[in-house]
């Protein structure tokens, strides 16, 4: 906190002023001793800027008004008690270890690699990428999220282009030579 | 004597009178006077002036805040309190948060959820 200036302080004489520092005081002996000093000064403050608008006229019903718009001591404690939350980066724990993320992705992407040479270990890769990926993006917030989801949809994505190679290879099956239909064999002699 | 809207508005303010405050500081520094009259005017948001204070406190504490001295014409010294880089940080983190849950509460109220 910055330095007090020396001429602050100046209306604490006054004995409304006295009596209501010393009521807040009171009011926050729960409160940590530094933020209590911090809360009193601040008050001060206010109760001094307020009373300097008045200048050097200023009666005890203007001191009064100044003191009833701050509010009674322990109103002003009342806000004390919340501690100020916390707010956290959307980084919050992780449910599962870190690699479980990292093996996910190898997982997803050896899925689509493997689509060639190995379209069944390929299919069981997809499954448990796409699985894997689903559940730990459910999980987990952020960076780990997004690994699942990359995973997720690597393994959607070989699944897709498995399904669309069978559908090419049955196709293209029933295009196949269709055999000739039987011609009628026959020994009988022509009339 | 409390009454059942004083309840209802104590418990409502809690976690947001501070991003109040850090709101009113965002464009402009502001001393603690100026701060709790504007601030104050709404019923609503502060019961009385001097529960400023408190959060300030908290507000500076948490590195939210920063203060400096200005000299004022006529009067004494006043401690200007000024958003820090974390304090704008945090008040775009609750001003995502509270629009969609205002938006979610609205929806509730008004039956369409």
């Amino acid at each position: 906190m910055s330095k007090l200036p020396p001429d602050a302080g100046a209306t604490t004489e006054e004995p409304l002023v006295k009596a209501y520092l010393t009521e807040l005081r009171a009011a926050l002996a729960g409160a940590e001793p530094a933020e209590r000093e911090e809360v009193l000064l601040m008050v001060q403050e206010h109760i001094d800027s307020a009373l300097a608008e008045h200048g050097e006229h200023r009666s005890p019903g203007d001191v009064r008004a100044v003191l009833a718009a701050l509010g009674q001591p322990h109103q002003l404690v009342s806000t004390l008690d919340e501690p100020l939350r916390q707010i956290r980066p959307v980084e919050a724990h992780s449910a599962w270890p870190r690699w479980v993320g990292f093996a996910t992705l190898v997982v997803g992407v050896l899925a689509v690699l493997t689509i060639l040479f190995n379209p069944i270990a390929a299919a069981v890769l997809a499954v448990l990428a796409l699985t894997v990926g689903l559940v730990g993006a459910r999980l987990h917030v952020g960076r780990d999220r997004r690994l699942y989801r990359i995973a997720a949809s690597l393994g959607a994505a070989a699944l897709v282009l498995l399904v669309v190679a069978a559908v090419m290879l049955l196709s293209s099956g029933t295009d196949g030579p269709v055999p000739d239909s039987p011609m009628p064999v026959s020994n009988a002699p022509a009339p | 004597m409390i009454t059942g809207r004083d309840i209802d508005l104590a418990q409502m303010r809690k976690g947001i009178l501070e991003f109040c405050v850090l709101a009113r500081l965002r464009d402009t520094p502001a001393y603690g006077l100026e701060l709790a009259s504007t601030l104050g005017q709404d019923r609503y948001l502060f019961s009385s002036e001097g529960t400023l204070y408190p959060l300030l406190a908290r507000l500076r504490k948490q590195g939210w805040v920063s203060t400096t001295w200005r000299e004022s014409s006529g009067g004494p010294p006043r401690r200007y309190y000024e958003l820090t880089a974390d304090g704008a940080t945090a008040l775009d983190s609750f001003t995502t948060t509270w629009t969609d849950f205002r938006r979610a509460v609205d929806a509730v109220l008004e039956g369409s959820a």
